[in-house]
């Protein structure tokens, strides 16, 4: 048994408990990697500094003391108790799928192995879901794994969806720093991501995106003329796939793009996940994501 | 080689050949929406390029498209009439005209029901592609229904038809049909011509042959044993009794049957209230009179109608009449003094036994003759004598002048030159003396104008001889400008001259009746000619009549006896007819005259003056009364060329088309029904193997939006 097929979208569909998806995923993931269950946990060392008065003398390092003569103390990795929070876009648009899973069923799977991932780092995990405002928001707090999950398996898919007003009042109720997990398909101009983005990373959050999409929006493989309807606003137009989909892959492709530019340009983690896609791809880019950041501290 | 549809109206199914281009082009995936997530990128292509214009199964649209175009050709049942004609032998393309007798001896029992029903079996019975036409007949023919290849149409027409008030005129069918058959490319011909054959119908002296090649099939609907009785006519007598007008009509009814008629009540009503009734018994194949009154004179012109009782032909147990409301017209015959009693004998004697209009004569002398006198009469005969001095002269202007007739005729006391000058300009000529043609035994009668009203009674070939009556004298007349020659002798000279003056006419007649100058007073045609020429003078006045069914009535002479002036008529005439159909009849603007179709009582007033009604009484032609048959074998040799075929009498109901041997004639549509079914099955299921074939996209059925 390989560790993908544990990741792969289809097989976490059947599994159905989200907390056993989430341990699956992230078991799996870590198994992969390394045998160490508790990567990055606080006992890491990672420089050495000067004493200072005031600093615990059980910090101080002897064997440096007796090399060198000069007082050292240890300098550990930060600790835990970072703020995880996952941020999923739960507009009908998400409620699309191809496949065997929508993209919203995608973001849960993949909104649960964060948090369940998070957990195991000891960070404090909350979650929050949208559509054109706030639907539902668990603070981030650190014994409180069960209630996120809780939360995330009962998503709903919403209406209409928008970032701007949402991301504003998330950002004005993330009072700390705290690692900002957006999962959206981001159908918006781009000018909106750009502000509701910069809104987010500008408080001194760290925001990394997955920008989900479906196979089906990506390569437009449909071959009969049918009425293709909205599914946030129910308008329905008749569309002859054959004559369009050279127009419609360049549209979106530049759409892919300009989002991209824009993470960028706002130096935001920018991750494009297909869900035909395994979720490790999403995963590595998260973890990434979060030793770089664990290191700066 | 030529296609036809017997019912080319279903063509209008074709309009759902668009079904399948909208269900391929427009409609087709309705059923299957695909859910997207957002429109966004969609919404900013071009409209025209998403536009499903394209057909993408052009297999199954093509037969969609030929299964619906088979249906409406097999339901329009298309006919190759040349293989028809050329290939099948028992039934070729022919053109038929049936042929519906439709005069009012048609009513005959059931004699109408057998001929609607004969009618239908003759239509229907027809073989697959030919050509029908339906017309009826009474004096005249005219097409009802066709030419037309569904005998539907024929069929339908039939329900229309009710039975007419005119006689049968056996001609008018064939030359009818000859018209319809010359412009049929068809070339096998039949006429079916259905009726009640009575002989009458048949006039030997008009030509009525068919056109060769044509097959006459008659459908003999005559009664073996009729029996009717019918009023063929009625006479009306005026007299005076204790001070009052009285009318006495006597009726002729003639039992037309074989078998006795006995106690036929006969009844007399006047504008619907019955006066006088009796009874008569009539033995078979004869007349009898039937006296009803004496009754009132009725005050103003009344709608008398006489009736026998019921039998199984009812129009001819009717009779109409218009009752004059004026008393006998009175004549003042005036006569030179000193002239023998005998010399105006013979006109007395002639005015005295009119009965329609009767005529009250009086006499008086030349010099001793009263203005009152003139006044009072309508017509005023100055028989050989000079013309009246004083005021009884101007009193004969006058009486001329005001609408009153004046009649001079000549002899040998009418004195030329003696006439006042105020008498000349009422005069159509003037005299010369006497001519005598004794030497060459008289003369007669000739270049008579008969469409004057004091010879149009002589017009028919029966009528009357007019040349008979010898003429040994008579006072040449030299005509005035104004004045008409009506009849010349045959030497040249003027007989009789007409000439109006104001509102009155003035006739001029060159020989006395005393039976010395001519003969005429002893040849029969003396007694209708004074009467026409009384009944002329007298301005036409309201007198006693009817007219036959199927008359053209000239309603200026109506409006005249209504004493209504055309000329200055300021509103429309109303014309209604027996069954309340109204027609409006500006005599200003259009031929003032109107057929009378109708038997029964018409009504004639200006409009908004339905109060000043006039009648006009018609009757049927009592000539249809008689149900005597014709030999119908000599009809049709008579009317078929020689190298016609002819079917026997009675042959169409031994017509040899079977419904199953039409059916089968008439197959072609159930090819092209199956035809049409087969390719909705492969349709079917090559629909179901190519929606297998292709099965949707995934886009198609999002699973998560359920």
């Amino acid at each position: 048994m390989t560790v993908t097929r544990f990741l792969d979208p289809l097989t976490l569909a059947r599994i159905g408990n989200l907390d056993l998806i989430a341990r699956t995923v992230v078991n799996g993931f870590v198994h992969g990697l390394h045998q160490s269950p508790h990567l990055g946990v606080s006992t890491d060392f990672a420089e050495h500094r000067p004493y200072m008065a005031g600093d615990d003398i059980r910090r101080i390092d002897w064997r440096v003391y007796g090399r060198t003569d000069r007082l050292y103390v240890k300098q550990f990795e930060a600790e835990t108790n970072a703020n995880v929070m996952v941020l999923i876009d739960i507009s009908a648009s998400m409620n699309y799928g191809s496949g065997a899973i929508t993209k919203l069923d995608y973001a849960r799977f993949l909104a649960a192995s964060l948090a369940y991932f998070s957990h195991q780092q000891r960070d404090r995990i909350g979650v929050v879901t949208f559509d054109k405002d706030i639907v539902n928001q668990v603070p981030a707090t650190g014994r409180q794994l069960d209630t996120v999950l809780h939360t995330i398996d009962r998503i709903e898919p919403g209406g209409e969806g928008e970032l701007d007003l949402p991301l504003r009042r998330i950002a004005q109720s993330v009072r700390r720093r705290s690692i900002l997990a957006l999962i959206s398909d981001f159908y918006e101009d781009p000018d909106v991501v750009r502000h509701a983005v910069n809104r987010l990373s500008l408080r001194g959050n760290d925001l990394i995106v997955f920008h989900v999409l479906d196979p089906a929006e990506l390569d437009f493989d449909f071959d009969e003329p049918s009425q293709f309807e909205d599914l946030e606003t129910g308008t329905r137009i008749p569309v002859v796939p054959d004559r369009i989909r050279a127009g419609y892959k360049g549209l979106i492709d530049s759409h892919i793009a300009q989002i991209a530019q824009i993470m960028g340009e706002s130096r935001v983690d920018y991750c494009r996940v297909s869900t035909a896609q395994p979720l490790d791809h999403a995963l590595f880019d998260y973890l990434s994501r979060r030793q770089r950041l664990q290191r700066i501290r | 080689m030529g296609i036809s549809f017997l019912a080319p109206l279903f063509f209008a199914g074709l309009v759902a050949v668009a079904v399948p281009i909208l269900v391929h082009l427009t409609n087709r995936d309705r059923r299957d929406v695909v859910k997207f997530p957002s429109l966004k990128f969609l919404t900013r292509i071009p409209y025209r390029q998403m536009r499903r214009q394209r057909i993408q199964h052009w297999f199954l649209f093509a037969l969609r498209t030929l299964a619906i175009i088979l249906l409406v050709a097999a339901f329009s049942r298309p006919l190759l009439e040349g293989v028809l004609v050329t290939t099948t032998d028992d039934a070729p393309g022919r053109e038929v005209i049936v042929a519906l007798d439709r005069s009012y001896s048609m009513a005959y029992g059931e004699t109408w029901q057998r001929a609607l029903d004969a009618a239908a079996e003759a239509i229907g019975s027809q073989p697959f592609g030919s050509r029908l036409s339906l017309i009826v007949f009474d004096e005249q023919a005219q097409v009802v229904a066709g030419p037309a290849l569904d005998p539907a149409l024929l069929t339908r027409a039939l329900d229309t038809l009710v039975p007419g008030s005119h006689g049968t005129r056996l001609a008018a069918v064939t030359q009818l049909a000859n018209q319809l058959l010359l412009e049929s490319p068809l070339d096998q011909r039949e006429v079916i011509v259905i009726s009640d054959w009575q002989v009458r119908a048949w006039d030997r002296t008009t030509r009525a042959q068919l056109i060769p090649g044509t097959t006459l099939t008659p459908v003999d609907l005559s009664n073996v044993d009729p029996s009717n009785a019918s009023i063929t006519g009625v006479d009306v007598r005026r007299s005076e009794r204790e001070g009052r007008q009285t009318v006495v009509i006597t009726a002729r009814v003639v039992n037309q049957g074989r078998q006795p008629i006995t106690d036929l009540p006969v009844r007399l009503s006047i504008n619907g209230q019955g006066v006088a009734e009796t009874t008569v018994t009539i033995s078979p194949m004869e007349s009898r009179t039937a006296r009803l009154g004496p009754v009132a004179q009725p005050s103003i012109l009344a709608r008398a109608t006489v009736h026998i009782g019921e039998d199984l032909l009812a129009p001819d147990n009717t009779f109409h009449l218009a009752l004059s409301s004026r008393p006998a017209l009175s004549i003042l015959l005036i006569e030179a003094p000193g002239a023998p009693n005998q010399g105006s004998l013979y006109l007395r004697d002639a005015l005295a036994i009119a009965d329609d209009p009767a005529f009250a004569v009086t006499r008086a002398r030349a010099n001793s003759v009263r203005p009152a006198d003139i006044a009072a009469a309508s017509v005023v005969v100055l028989h050989d004598s000079p013309f009246p001095a004083g005021a009884a002269g101007n009193a004969l202007v006058e009486h001329v002048a005001e609408g009153g007739g004046l009649w001079i005729v000549l002899g040998g006391r009418s004195r030329v030159g003696s006439w006042p000058e105020t008498a000349t300009a009422l005069m159509p000529g003037r005299w010369r003396r006497t001519v005598d043609r004794l030497d060459r035994q008289g003369v007669s009668l000739a270049s008579v104008d008969y469409d004057h009203p004091a010879f149009r009674v002589f017009g028919g070939t029966d009528d009357g001889n007019v040349s008979g009556p010898r003429f040994f004298r008579y006072r040449p007349i030299v005509l005035a400008d104004s004045g008409q020659a009506i009849a010349r002798y045959t030497d040249g000279g003027v007989a009789l001259a007409d000439i109006g003056f104001g509102a009155g006419r003035v006739l001029l007649w060159g020989s006395p009746f005393d039976n010395l100058w001519s003969d005429l007073p002893v040849h029969p045609v003396f007694l209708p000619f004074v009467h026409q020429v009384a009944k002329y003078l007298s301005g036409g006045q309201a007198i006693d009549g009817w007219r036959k069914a199927g008359q053209v009535v000239n309603l200026s002479e109506v409006l005249g006896e209504m004493g209504i002036d055309s000329d200055t008529l300021d509103r429309e005439i109303i014309v209604e007819g027996p069954s309340r159909r109204r027609r409006e009849v500006d005599v200003r603007t259009s031929d003032p005259f109107v057929t009378l179709a109708e038997a029964g009582f018409y009504s004639v007033y200006p409009l908004g003056r339905e109060r000043a009604s006039y009648p006009v009484a018609v009757n049927v032609d009592r000539a249809e009364s008689d149900l005597a048959p014709l030999d119908i074998e000599a009809f049709v040799a008579a009317v078929t060329a020689p190298d016609t075929a002819t079917a026997s009498a009675g042959a169409l109901g031994t017509t040899t088309v079977t419904p199953a041997d039409r059916e089968r004639r008439q197959g072609m549509w159930w090819f092209l029904a199956l035809g049409a079914l087969a390719l909705l099955v492969v349709e079917s299921l090559w629909s179901n193997r190519a929606t297998q074939t292709h099965p949707a996209p995934a886009g198609h059925s999002p699973t998560a939006t359920e």
